[in-house]
């Protein structure tokens, strides 16, 4: 049957005559109706192969009088996930509040060494997650309504940024420190220009060395507060990262052609970890305040710094872990020099 | 090296002994190090600790540690409170932390009360820059609205409870589910686009908008998964011509007012209506839930313009523009998309043998909606009724 409206003012009753993939009945499982519960008729079926410009939603019937966007990616390859859906509803089951989840209570009062240190490490934290949401905001316009679910999932991602922004600014403004003065952060990473290099170096690397830190929250914490917020902060972050991995291997199952250009892109982040001053987690003050808070004092930070380097190491092998995953397992022999002095230390 | 006369005056201060001060001068240290270690206010045990890791060994790295964070040029001492919904973004907007510029210094990533390091200091991609462009006053307490009201669709909705309806008004629920499910993906693409535009110094505004995407992508889910789940599917795609005025918003209040007033003055009334009439309880629960973010987003959208007019230096000159092609554009698309209208129509009037009550209900939701819009511009100080969009008009009258 034909779709297309009536062009006349007035009413149009033509859409009740639908009938291609009608009867959908999605079920609800034992985690609710969720978005893998609605791979019902072909609702599921994602196209290799965006074939419309427009805004209409998958499944959805064309409206022919719609106008084009020229935005998106059409190839799933460059954007898609086969985690997304699951992902998704992770992000959403598991929000939490700043203002009432972290027991601010039980922050006591610090050395002024070790509370100058967490502010410091709080200053760093706010001033990367929110690169870390406007990257994926930026590339959220990129995706096509083909595979809504991926903008869905980098949805959730921009506002777990927006919560750890926050998270890390109450900390640094509780307990008779502040924020302090600010290095150059993450924002390199705004110079990536597709959504896979976004991936790459955003979540994969950046997202990636960022979870290291808040899985050695027991390490670092002083308080039951700190703890909780590095909880659940990892527990964000490894969603963003589970994305990215399940991006790229999507990638390289699809498009293996493209394993060197991701190269590249490491390559590139790579070697911007190694410079001194624009790293991700290894710039000199971040540095320092992980080895007094590891330490438990700036009087006892050698061992501290000792504690930080097999941090590194941890952070580099489990990125070495994941490239593999991803079907890249060559990366350990082509890591960027300024990394491999890490594992070599 | 030889203390300065202000570190030595501090080191005594700091009770440390002159035998410390002696050792300290004799280490690699430089005076700027020593200087940060007092404003650490290590006791002179804590300093000595550190000064025997130097000692021990001069060449390693930690003899040269910066320390310049410990003297940051911030403000410090800070001990925001919960209040009575816990620590939120209210509780921490204090002193130099809660003043907002009117317009941001700083073009890289520098939150909020803090200052880039000399040396360290290059621009980032943001072009807001000014206040009256991007503020809302209370937005921060909105956000912390938006987080303590969360939802999941998967579990808070009783999708079990959705029950067999006649299938004309199924396929209508249905029809205005893919309308606001597709205009939920495009509503987050636009805001998720501006944020990186916006500076660092309006933090509290770029988190809001996060929680509008999420709210966004969670009403693309809802509804979707109500097309889905009740022996329907999706319906026809809404005609996109009022995403015109979103992706060709030039200024970030024009997107603002095109998204978060003229659509959403419309939508929150739809929603409200559509949770009042449709006759299953799990849709109307799920209109009411939307309804209910809708309208956080308009009253982030009525604060921001209200900002805009009252401290925009050309707000009385762009707005009429503004609201010109958001309004044109809003027009068009109730004109020309007539399977929502009738959709409407026959969840309002209660079925395809009441449909001309249904008609005459969805006129008077039109005529509502202008009111309601017209109401809240009125509201900011802004007299739209004498040159609001004729379409809009004609649509209120039934024309």
């Amino acid at each position: 049957m034909s779709t297309a409206p009536s062009t006349r003012p007035g009413l149009d009753l033509s859409w009740l005559n639908l009938d291609e993939d009608w009867g959908a009945r999605a079920v609800p499982g034992k985690k609710g109706l969720t978005l893998e519960d609605l791979n019902v008729l072909s609702y599921g079926n994602v196209p290799t192969e965006a074939a419309s410009a427009t805004m209409g939603l998958r499944g959805g019937k064309p409206d022919p009088r719609s106008p084009r966007h020229a935005r998106q990616y059409r190839s799933k390859s460059d954007v898609w996930s086969e985690s997304a859906r699951l992902l998704y509803e992770e992000g959403m089951q598991r929000q939490w509040s700043s203002a009432v989840d972290i027991p601010w209570h039980e922050i006591q009062e610090l050395p002024t060494d070790v509370e100058m240190a967490m502010c410091t490490l709080c200053t760093f934290l706010t001033q990367v997650e929110f690169i870390a949401g406007d990257l994926p905001g930026r590339y959220m316009g990129t995706v096509h309504p083909d595979q809504f679910e991926v903008q869905l999932f980098l949805g959730t991602q921009v506002m777990d940024e927006a919560r750890h922004e926050d998270v890390f600014r109450k900390r640094a403004l509780v307990n008779g420190g502040g924020l302090v003065d600010v290095g150059l952060g993450a924002s390199q990473l705004l110079t990536a220009d597709d959504f896979t290099e976004m991936t790459a170096r955003l979540h994969l690397i950046g997202e990636g060395f960022v979870q290291t830190i808040f899985r050695m929250g027991e390490l670092i914490a002083t308080n039951e507060a700190e703890k909780k917020i590095y909880r659940l902060s990892a527990q964000d972050e490894s969603r963003h990262l589970a994305f990215g991995v399940t991006h790229l291997k999507y990638l390289m199952d699809i498009a293996p052609e493209r394993a060197e250009e991701l190269h590249h892109y490491l390559d590139l982040q790579e070697g911007a970890l190694g410079q001194s001053g624009a790293g991700l987690t290894t710039n000199p003050a971040t540095g320092e305040a992980l080895a007094i808070l590891a330490a438990g004092g700036i009087d006892k930070i050698d061992e501290g710094f000792g504690k930080v380097l097999l941090m590194r190491k941890k952070q580099i092998n489990e990125y070495m872990h994941r490239l593999e995953v991803i079907g890249l397992a060559d990366r350990r022999q082509r890591m960027a020099e300024s990394m491999r002095v890490f594992l070599e230390a | 090296m030889q203390l300065s006369e202000g570190t030595r005056i501090r080191t005594r201060e700091a009770s440390w002994s002159e035998d410390l001060v002696a050792r300290m001068e004799a280490s690699p240290l430089k005076d700027d190090q020593i200087r940060s270690l007092l404003a650490l206010r290590l006791t002179d045990e804590r300093a000595g600790k550190f000064l025997a890791i130097v000692e021990a060994n001069p060449e390693s790295p930690i003899a040269k540690l910066s320390l310049a964070w410990a003297r940051p040029t911030t403000e410090l001492g800070m001990r925001a409170r919960p209040g009575p919904n816990g620590l939120g973004m209210p509780e921490i907007n204090i002193g130099t932390y809660g003043h907002v510029p009117d317009r941001w210094p700083y073009e890289n990533d520098t939150p909020l009360g803090s200052h880039p390091t000399p040396g360290s200091y290059a621009p980032g991609s943001y072009s807001v820059y000014d206040k009256s462009e991007v503020w809302a006053d209370g937005v921060d307490a909105l956000y912390e609205d938006a987080i303590r009201e969360r939802w999941a669709p998967a579990t808070a909705i009783d999708w079990a409870g959705l029950t067999p309806q006649p299938d004309e008004i199924e396929k209508a629920v249905c029809q205005l589910c893919t309308t606001f499910a597709q205009n939920g993906f495009v509503e987050a693409k636009l805001l998720a686009s501006w944020e990186e535009r916006i500076a660092y110094g309006f933090h509290d505004v770029k988190d809001f908008l996060a929680t509008h995407i999420f709210d966004a992508g969670r009403k693309t889910e809802v509804m979707r998964k109500r097309a889905l789940a009740n022996g329907g599917g999706m319906g026809l795609d809404a005609l996109g011509t009022i995403y015109r005025a979103w992706f060709g918003a030039l200024k970030l209040t024009e997107l603002l007012v095109a998204i978060d007033v003229v659509y959403k003055s419309y939508e929150v009334i739809s929603l409200e209506r559509l949770a009042a009439a449709a006759p299953n309880a799990v849709d109307r629960d799920i209109f009411s839930r939307v309804a209910h973010d809708s309208r956080r987003h308009l009253d982030f959208g009525v604060r921001h313009l209200k900002y805009y007019v009252q401290h925009h230096p050309n707000a009385r000159e762009y707005l009429p523009h503004f609201l010109n092609r958001s309004e044109s554009a809003l027009s068009d698309e109730l004109y020309h998309t007539r399977a929502d209208t009738s959709a409407m129509a026959l969840i309002l009037g209660g079925g395809i043998e009441k449909i001309e009550a249904g008609v005459e209900q969805v006129r008077q939701l039109r005529e509502d909606q202008l009111r309601h819009y017209l109401q809240i511009l009125d509201s900011v100080a802004v007299d739209r009724l004498p040159s609001v969009n004729p379409g809009l008009l004609s649509l209120a009258r039934g024309r």
